[in-house]
């Protein structure tokens, strides 16, 4: 499949005043200092595919979406999404590319979310019959018939939030960028958008990047991650392949009913170190040296259960372990 | 480029709907608009009977200060319906909401000005009320020629006062929050209240190419009341053009060299 989005050694720097006195001279005479948002940034995605971007808050996932929007014009670097420059051939650019700031509305405030629909059709060029089957397909999609005709501030945020996911993909756009789209949703109105967005996806072929602090997301529509801290990828892959990676330590925990062999169940809470508490048995291990299949084994042929369960790592786990390896 | 000026109008048509409703959801504004309207005329009346009760100024009597009126109506709705929401842009520059319409296939301030004006149609009413009572009162040179210059003087003087006011909140992208905006276009617009003609030239250069109150007001007033030639509105009219201009191609370098720089706050 071809790459639908190349970005090579992308960097933006942000001017801000450096700390120092606040008096009226050392305010006028101080020197802005420079930041790095983003730090060289190289990633490439394929035609169709859902990138999940993460990475602890201020990593420079916004700025990396705003530079890839066109809406920012980087300090260094370059990037090709779809065949375009996405700084410098805007108008053209974002006819095909649909955007979502879960931070900011994309809704006119005072009137309803089908008057700003109708404002996008307008500047997407839609003809009428266009514009009204997309309508129709996308407000079902999202299930929004219901309040789409009321003025948007007297909508709730999960609402709102199904409206600007309309409002940015009515123009079936080929690249999607979302930032942060389920901030603030319960976990119903999370799964809905989730279901709606993996079905575009599906159909339209839409490359997306997804930015979230929501795992549930990142492990329901992402294939692959990208993880940014500090403004520099700090890790890139397969979903699976970080788990096997990252996800080693796991948990047995048990209840055993009828010891067979005292002494060989004895040697076995030695060799796992397992904590007792009450008749309850926790041993960890990790699951790159031992397969879990085969401490379970060893485990049943010592004793009869009367229950147990076994913990993988949760990816917020995962990644909360790659983020504390970053050094300070 | 024919097609790229229907979806224009497209767009602009969609803006101005959303305008008008947002206008409606608050009804009782339309009350208070027209009535804050009415005050200001009998205001400016008062004064102005007063000052002509004791000096003279060149050239202007009573029926030319109605006309004046008028005119002065029928440009400050204008100025609410379609500047005011420049206003906005400069809000929406420093609070990064501008990132909205810069991801989109469209010239970022066309759907923000348009939206976010002040539907203010009663104040075009009160002035054409205006130039018809003077009509009627005292006897207006009126003829089809007259008109169109007119017209044409208005719409040049709306768009160099346009111009100005995207340049002045272009100048948000490298002040970040201020109030320069309101510090310097409404700070010109003070000179509303008086007849251009009887400023010094230094002061009706500077209006020429912020807000033309000569080809808004003044002249139309002139025109109207027959006390200059019809040639003369034609030789404004084309003077008019070329500060046109020379002003939106200002206005468009600052822009486009602010959005480089713009930021996208928040
Ligand atoms: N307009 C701006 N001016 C100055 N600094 C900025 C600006 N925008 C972002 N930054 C800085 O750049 C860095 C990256 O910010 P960014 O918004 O991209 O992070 P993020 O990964 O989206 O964080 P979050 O998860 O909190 O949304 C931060 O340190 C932030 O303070
Ligand atoms: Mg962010």
């Amino acid at each position: 499949m071809p790459a639908a989005i190349v970005v090579k050694n992308l960097t933006k720097e942000f001017e801000v005043p450096a700390e120092g006195k606040t008096g009226v001279v050392a305010t006028l005479l101080r020197k802005n200092k420079k930041i790095r948002a983003i730090d060289r940034v190289s990633l490439a995605i394929q035609e169709g595919e859902i990138l999940g971007y993460i990475g602890p808050n201020g990593g420079g996932k916004s700025t990396t979406i705003k530079l890839l929007t066109g809406i920012l014009t980087p300090t260094q670097g370059e990037a090709t999404v779809i065949g375009f420059t996405p700084w410098k051939e805007r108008s053209e650019y974002t006819r095909h590319i649909g955007v979502v700031f879960g931070q900011k509305s994309l809704l006119n405030w005072d009137v309803a979310p089908v008057e700003s629909f109708r404002l996008y059709k307008e500047i997407y060029e839609m003809d009428e019959a266009t514009y009204a089957a997309r309508i129709h397909y996308l407000a079902k999609l999202f299930t929004i018939e219901q309040f789409m005709h009321t003025p948007t501030r007297k909508l709730s945020l999960g609402q709102r939030m199904r409206c600007e996911l309309v409002a940015a993909l009515l123009h079936k756009p080929r690249v999607l960028f979302l930032d942060e789209p389920t901030i603030g949703l319960d976990a119903i109105a999370k799964q809905k958008m989730r279901e709606a967005i993996r079905e575009v996806n599906r159909k339209e072929k839409t490359t997306i990047i997804l930015t979230t602090h929501d795992m549930n997301d990142i492990e329901e529509l992402a294939s692959r991650i990208m993880i940014l801290d500090k403004g520099k990828i700090i890790y890139e892959g397969d979903l699976d392949k970080m788990k096997n990676e990252f996800a080693q330590e796991h948990k047995i925990v048990f209840e055993p009913n009828r010891v067979k062999d005292e002494k060989k169940f004895a040697q076995f809470i030695e060799k796992y170190d397992a904590e007792q508490s009450g008749r309850f048995y926790t041993l960890v291990f990790n699951s790159k040296t031992i397969k879990p299949k085969r401490v379970l084994d060893e485990l049943f042929d010592l004793c009869d259960l009367e229950g147990f369960e076994v913990f993988a790592p949760t990816l917020e786990e995962v990644i909360r372990e790659i983020y504390a390896h970053q050094p300070a | 480029m024919p097609i790229n000026l229907l979806k224009q109008w497209r767009v602009i048509a969609q803006s101005f709907r959303i305008q008008w409703l947002q206008i409606a959801e608050y009804k009782e504004n339309f009350v208070f608009d027209v009535s804050s309207r009415v005050i200001g005329f009998l205001v400016f009346w008062f004064m102005w009977q007063s000052i002509l009760g004791n000096t003279d100024i060149p050239g202007w009597d009573l029926p030319g200060l109605l006309v004046l009126a008028g005119f002065q109506n029928i440009t400050m709705s204008m100025m609410l319906i379609f500047i005011y929401g420049v206003t906005k842009i400069r809000h929406m520059i420093t609070s990064g909401e501008l990132d909205n319409y810069l991801a989109r296939p469209v010239v970022p301030w066309v759907p923000v000005v348009v939206q976010n004006g002040y539907f203010a149609f009663s104040g075009v009413l009160l002035g054409l009320a205006l130039l018809v009572l003077a009509w009627s009162s005292f006897g207006l040179q009126i003829n089809p020629f007259i008109a169109l210059t007119i017209l044409l003087l208005i719409i040049v003087g709306m768009g160099i006062a346009f111009c100005f006011a995207l340049i002045v909140a272009s100048l948000s992208f490298w002040l970040g929050k201020n109030d320069l905006f309101d510090d310097i276009f409404w700070g010109i617009y003070e000179f509303d209240q008086y007849p251009t003609t009887i400023f010094p030239g230094a002061i009706q250069l500077i209006l020429a190419f912020t807000i033309p109150f000569m080809l808004l007001e003044t002249l139309p007033a002139i025109l109207l009341i027959g006390r200059a030639p019809e040639i003369v509105g034609v030789q404004w009219l084309g003077a008019g053009v070329l500060v046109l201009i020379v002003d939106a191609w200002i206005a468009n370098q600052i822009w486009k060299r602010g959005v480089k720089k713009y930021e996208a706050f928040g």
